[in-house]
């Protein structure tokens, strides 16, 4: 096989593929959550990295089951300030992510001097055993895990009436509330359920994919993941597929190698290919009808 | 896409706007402003709230909050240097507030200004080093470089926007990414300095020429008073930002084109049907809005520094996002946050020399600022909008 097919599909590429799904699929469905119920979380970027920290914390506390744990109830915790920014305060959900992804900038580096005395690291922390996939050699606990999630979250969504009644609170509030949904309840569900993904997305990058937490680690993954939920049409199986594609390219940059292309742009692919993914497909998807309006229940408005 | 013609330049104000003005009376105008106040206030009282609590959970001791209060006040403000250093760091900030709130205005939230700013760094740090003329050329030429660099970072979340409706926020931020990457390249590669000294390479351009360069402002103030050391780092750049503020301002409020721009921002289904273009005023407001960003960093390269470094691009982008939601996109509101974080900045120096609480604490505060202010004032803009409704009510 020509030496290019070995980086673009060997595979080594399949199974760093596969590591780097994980945490894309996992903030991915997160964001599905959030925007089917009709909040716009631009801040799960700040959940993950909030999630790397706590995942890393908690693995050194307590092992790695409860730094994964720690990692969720993290996410969960910093989801809370968004949905009473957005949902109590009716905020702008853009503005209040925004602070968010700023509020991740500064406080992890505080969080680790206090823990670690040093701002940008923590020490190697305890993963799970690993398990061998065959072809796919030695992977994570939490991949088999993801893929449960995903038929989970799917069933839930489309198959449940909490789901029904989730979906109805972004696409049309006032028919919901009319029928005696609490779209303000299953907004704040969809946050919270959110946040948990994405705090279990920087759980894995630390604990499981790293083992340990630096700074920077989460690289704006959490903004390829709002990109896969559009490509993905807003669906858990649809973001799959996108999510399989952002992992993909994210090998590349460690498996690819051009003469002629100087490695920096190669380090960069996977943003390009959000890029143009987003100039392709955002016109021809159709997100959740009232995602990013404020609701307020029995206002004219 | 075809040329839009120029931004009219109408100075005078929209028909009938000074009239109404005039109209409110000066008690009521007075209140409004306290209301307005009240917001930032409150969202300041929090934040100190927070910070005392993080060191008492941190360090179990009032001792240390009374120390770290008194570093802020004493370092943070009456050491030597602390005035000059304020000043010098709230210039890239004011920049990057303006370059953020210029796009909020039209209702586009612009999170690449820190990619923006970088490739603007990089193109002037190539025209400085790479031309030579005398300073009155060179020395534009240099900031234009920078404004055009932003500009073309700009140009292309704006055009995916227009033309494919993909959304500013996600591709700006791909943007910060790519731009990263370009910078590592060229700062290492086609634009490195080819004669370093010393064992680490650093990752910068070859030293800019001279005539490109924008003198310190620490002359001028000892002139008039002042004892500050000779490498503080204030540059006549701050007086271009104060510049730059009064001139957002005026667009944003005496214009037609800032008028525009606020119909976009605040009602974008009435702006076609009051002629309002608005896939133009997008590209407009974009484009600005990177030109504004292309001259965050020139005070560190062609200022305080005479070379473009790696180590300029330092997040500058994302603390103007913070910048223009506490100044409320206004260009004093602007100045004054910005004013505030770089005496946080500086503050927390004094924290790291005199107490031993992390100094990070006040990256905890600026955090919390910015959460609370935003919830602080959309709970004073339905305030208010309950008193006005309430006041109609009482009128009809």
């Amino acid at each position: 096989m020509p030496e290019i097919l070995v980086q673009l599909f060997g595979l080594a590429t399949i199974a760093s593929a596969i590591r780097a799904f994980v945490p894309l699929y996992l903030a991915t469905l997160g964001g599905v959550f959030n925007e089917r119920s009709g909040i716009v979380n631009i801040g799960i970027d700040g959940m993950m990295i909030f999630g790397t920290w706590f995942g890393a914390w908690g693995a050194l506390q307590w092992g790695p089951v409860a730094g994964l744990l720690t990692a969720v109830a993290a996410g969960v915790a910093v989801a809370a300030i968004h949905g009473m920014a957005t949902i109590t305060f009716r905020v702008d959900h853009i503005v209040s992510g925004v602070a968010i992804n700023i509020l991740a900038i500064g406080m992890p580096r505080f969080l680790s001097i206090v823990a670690y005395g040093q701002g940008t690291q923590s020490p190697q922390v305890p993963s799970l055993p690993k398990i061998d996939l065959p072809g796919l050699g030695e992977q994570s606990i939490m991949v088999p895990v993801t893929v449960l999630l995903g038929f989970g979250a799917w069933f839930v969504l489309t198959r449940t009436i909490f789901g029904l009644r989730l979906r109805s609170a972004g696409e049309n509030p006032r028919a919901a509330e009319s029928l005696g949904v609490r779209v303000r309840g299953q907004r704040w569900a969809g946050v919270l359920i959110s946040g948990g993904f994405a705090g279990l997305a920087g759980g894995y990058l630390s604990i499981e994919l790293v083992g340990l937490y630096r700074e920077g680690m989460n690289q704006g993954r959490g903004f390829i993941a709002l990109a896969a939920l559009i490509l993905g049409n807003w669906s858990p199986i649809g973001a799959a597929f996108a999510c399989l594609l952002f992992a993909w390219t994210e090998a590349l940059t460690v498996f690819l190698r051009v003469d002629w292309i100087n490695n920096a742009f190669i380090q960069s692919l996977p943003y390009i290919v959000t890029l143009v993914v987003l100039a392709l497909f955002f016109r021809r998807v159709r997100p959740p009808k009232a995602v990013g309006q404020a609701y307020e229940a029995g206002s004219p408005v | 896409m075809k040329v839009e013609e120029k931004p009219t330049p109408q100075p005078e104000p929209e028909p009938g706007f000074e009239e109404v003005a005039a109209r409110v009376p000066w008690g009521q105008r007075l209140r409004g402003w306290g209301i307005q106040l009240l917001a930032p206030a409150v969202s300041l009282l929090i934040a100190a709230v927070i910070g005392v609590l993080v060191i008492l959970i941190v360090q179990q001791s009032w001792g240390d909050v009374a120390d770290v209060a008194g570093a802020m006040w004493s370092y943070g403000l009456f050491n030597r240097n602390s005035v000059a250093f304020i000043l010098g760091r709230a210039t890239p900030l004011i920049f990057a507030g303006l370059a953020v709130a210029i796009a909020f205005k039209a209702g586009l939230f612009n999170i690449g200004v820190e990619g923006q700013y970088a490739i603007g760094a990089l193109a002037a740090g190539y025209v400085g080093y790479q031309l030579s003329a005398p300073t009155a050329l060179h020395l534009p030429l240099t900031i234009l470089a920078g404004m055009a660099g932003g500009v073309l970072w700009a140009a292309v979340p704006a055009l995916l926007k227009v033309y494919r409706g993909a959304h500013e926020v996600i591709s700006t931020i791909m943007m910060n990414f790519v731009a990263n990457a370009v910078l590592l390249y060229l700062l290492s590669d086609l634009m490195k300095d080819p004669n370093q000294q010393g064992g680490i390479a650093q990752q910068q351009t070859p030293p800019i020429e001279p005539t490109a360069q924008v003198g310190s402002m620490v002359p001028f103030f000892n002139s008039i008073g002042f004892d500050f050391r000779g490498s503080a780092p204030v540059t006549w750049f701050f007086v271009l930002a104060i510049v730059a503020a009064i001139l957002y301002s005026l667009t944003v409020r005496r214009t037609r084109f800032g008028f525009e721009l606020r119909v976009l921002g605040t009602n974008p289904r009435a702006a076609e049907p009051s002629g309002i273009r608005s896939n133009a005023m997008i590209m407009k407001a974009m484009l600005l809005s990177g030109a504004i960003a292309g001259l965050v960093a020139l005070q560190d390269v062609i200022g305080i520094d005479d070379r473009m470094k790696l180590d300029y691009i330092r997040g500058y982008g994302f603390t103007g996002i913070a910048i223009a939601l506490l100044g409320r996109n206004s260009g004093l509101g602007i100045v004054a946050a910005a004013l505030l974080f770089s005496f946080l900045d500086r503050a927390s120096s004094g924290i790291g020399l005199n107490t031993d609480v992390p100094k990070e604490v006040t990256s905890i505060m600026q955090a919390v600022i910015i959460l609370t202010i935003v919830i602080a004032y959309e709970v004073v803009r339905r305030m208010t909008a309950r008193r006005q409704l309430r006041e109609q009510h009482e009128r009809a």
